[in-house]
């Protein structure tokens, strides 16, 4: 299943199982959705009015519904974050606890390629201190599956922010009947290793290639995947004893570092932990571009994953292809093993 | 329409309830130097009585940051309220929303949320989700006239039209945003008869000091919107005898360069006055309606300072 096709299929699931469960949204009506089709009574196509119509979604969720509002991108959101952040996000806390509202607000974000300045905002963190939220970033199909299915029985209002960088991953997974359990994070390696890479989102895809051609030259990265920020604490205990393991720590982001989440991250861990190196890696700080040509200088790729990491390590630096444009520019288009 | 006589005496009540209930508390934050917000209802109660009283038990209310007048006229524990505006653990939201977070779910009055905007399509919601219920009630949202100038205001009367959902809009339009009158805010010629009618809403505007009045137009509209399932607007025009924020309900306030000689129209138009002038034209006699004037306010009173005296301010 691709990443695209895992949401889709989830929310289809989502919708059979619970009357409960609606979904809003600009297009999510049109033919080629599939759900107006199986659940007329369930989704409603909205009118341009971002801020409305996820007001109306905090009032449904307010009274007992699971109603889900997509936003083909986060600018878009950002007309309903009196909705998103004020309402949805304090309604039970400020009304005493036992006014449960949960909304859940699946958000497509980030990069893609001629969309410009103003279709590409990597703004996950401004999500981070409206505590009340769960916040989904999923990186694999797996991933966005389950945490949809996991958000449409949660009672708890949910953030998803959904890459279309994505959208074209494949993934081979059993989808399982059983009682949904998603983790905080996911190892890719080992728990000793020469370098511990913790990154999440649209990051993953490049970062397990990079992966593949260091351990072809003898070096070993384990790479932390952080996927789910539950409420109120973002990192989970388990895994700040299980990054102690390591004492060199790459953070890799293709939002700007600086005040984003793996900064957040970054400072806890050097509060709880002594002796650490920290390196970062990141896009810049400042606007996505539009061109292909600046976009190839603003987002981090594969060949600079593996120049820095071979240089924290002082190895000898690998020699490297040039990156085709599709590697460079495209949308990832590979099956996850 | 004839209104019952039962009717102007339970108005008298629900009016005299949050005029002595909101000057009770107004005067304890003067007393206990709370500088915090408190939007009082008087002089605008008979909006909320109106409304309240020509609706039923199972209709909604959803309010704003000055919504006491529209818990009470609905129904919603004065204990509680009392609680909750000081700040006390045994408040509807548990002290910790305050004057802005009014809660009685027990009596359809489902919360209040001072961003302004923000209730009007929260109850486009609420409302939506009573239709998929299958039920027949009647969602009311309350707003001020600053707030209907945000963009949500005219979003939710398209997006609750489009989907059928009924839903009346009650603007109290006491003519300002704080201290910043209608002129300063509207474009001239600014016609809300000619906007709504363009979303094909209904709309009605009347007197909001007049209780029989906001009675009436209530019931009419209620009927017509659950036939219809449409969006309402009752624009009703109202005098705030306070000060925007806090416990300022003086001649001197009334008196402000800013409020022109609004002064003048607040003497000639206070809701209890009219309402008084009601029950002796419905058959109630002069010293009748004194003696029910006395007993409402004591009993107001005592309950006041019976919950004020179990509250510990810090
Ligand atoms: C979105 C937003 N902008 C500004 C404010 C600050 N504010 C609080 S009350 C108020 C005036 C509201 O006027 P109106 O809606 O007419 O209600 P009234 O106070 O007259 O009852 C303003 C501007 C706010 N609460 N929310």
């Amino acid at each position: 299943m691709k990443f695209n096709e895992a949401i889709k299929e989830a929310t289809i699931k989502a919708l059979k199982q619970n009357k409960k469960n609606l979904l809003f949204g600009l297009e999510v009506t049109n033919q080629g959705a599939g759900f107006i089709e199986k659940f007329p009574n369930q989704v409603f196509e909205t009118p341009v009015s971002e801020l409305s119509s996820t007001g109306l979604v905090v009032g449904l969720a307010s009274r007992g519904f699971k109603p889900t509002i997509v936003y083909g991108r986060i600018e878009f959101a950002l007309l309903a974050m009196d909705q998103i952040l004020t309402q949805a996000g304090r309604w039970e806390y400020m009304f005493g606890g036992n006014y449960p509202c949960p909304a859940k607000f699946r958000i497509q974000i980030g990069r893609q390629w001629g969309n410009g300045p103003q279709h590409t905002a990597n703004y996950h963190s401004i999500f981070f201190q409206a505590l009340e939220f769960d916040i989904f970033i999923p990186s694999t199909p797996k991933e966005a599956y389950y945490q949809i299915l996991y958000m449409s029985h949660s009672s708890i209002p949910s953030i998803f922010l959904e890459h279309r960088y994505l959208n074209l991953i494949n993934q081979n997974f059993k989808t399982s009947k059983k009682k949904i359990n998603i983790k905080n994070s996911k190892i890719y390696g080992k728990k000793k290793d020469d370098i511990l890479i913790i990154t999440y989102a649209d990051t993953l895809p490049i970062t397990l290639k990079a992966k593949e051609i260091l351990e072809i030259n003898n070096i070993f990265p384990t790479i932390m995947n952080l996927s789910f920020f539950p409420r109120r604490n973002r990192i989970s205990k388990k895994d700040i004893i299980f990054i102690n393991n390591f004492s060199n720590i790459l953070f890799i982001d293709s939002a700007p570092f600086d005040f984003g989440i793996l900064s957040g991250v970054n400072s806890i861990l050097s509060m709880k932990l002594k002796n650490k190196n920290f390196y970062k890696l990141s896009s810049k700080n400042m606007p996505a571009p539009s061109s292909p040509k600046f976009m190839g200088n603003y987002y981090i790729n594969k060949n600079n994953i593996i120049n820095y990491v071979t240089n924290i390590l002082k190895k000898k630096r690998i020699k490297l292809k040039k990156l085709s444009f599709e590697e460079e520019i495209l949308w990832p288009n590979f099956t996850l093993k | 329409m004839k209104i019952k006589k039962i009717i102007y005496k339970k108005a008298f009540d629900t009016i005299i309830k949050i005029r002595i209930l909101e000057e009770n508390i107004s005067k304890e934050f003067k007393k206990n130097k709370i500088l915090s917000f408190l939007h009082l209802s008087i002089g605008q109660e008979a909006c909320a009585a109106g409304v309240a009283l020509a609706l039923k038990k199972e209709d909604i209310f959803f309010g704003n940051h000055r919504s006491h007048g529209h818990y009470l006229a609905k129904g919603g524990d004065i204990k509680k309220m009392i609680f909750e505006i000081f700040g006390d653990e045994r408040g509807c939201c548990r002290g910790i929303g305050g004057s802005m977070h009014m809660l009685d779910k027990k009596v359809n009055f489902l919360g209040s949320v001072p961003i302004l905007g923000s209730a009007i399509s929260i109850s486009s919601g609420i409302a939506l989700a009573e239709k998929i219920k299958k039920k027949s009630n009647l969602t009311v949202v309350f707003i001020g006239d600053g707030a209907a100038e945000e963009g949500s205001f005219y979003e939710t009367i398209n997006m609750a039209g489009l989907y059928k959902i009924p839903l009346l809009i009650v603007i109290e339009d006491n003519k300002y945003a704080v201290e910043s009158d209608f002129v300063k805010r509207k474009v001239k010629g600014y016609n809300l008869n000619n906007i709504t009618s363009g979303f094909n809403a209904l709309y009605k505007r009347i007197s909001g000091q007049d209780f029989k009045k906001v009675f009436k137009e209530t019931k009419i509209l209620r009927e017509k919107i659950i036939k219809n399932q449409c969006v309402g607007v009752l624009h009703l025009d109202c005098l705030r005898f306070s000060k925007h924020s806090g416990a300022e309900v003086s001649e001197k306030e009334q008196k402000s360069k800013y409020r022109k000689n609004e002064y003048y129209e607040i003497i000639k138009n206070d809701p209890i006055d009219i309402i008084k002038k009601d029950l002796k034209e419905n058959g109630y006699k002069k010293k009748e309606i004194l003696n029910l004037e006395k007993i409402f306010v004591s009993k107001y009173n005592s309950i006041f300072s019976k919950v004020f005296k179990q509250i510990k301010i810090r």
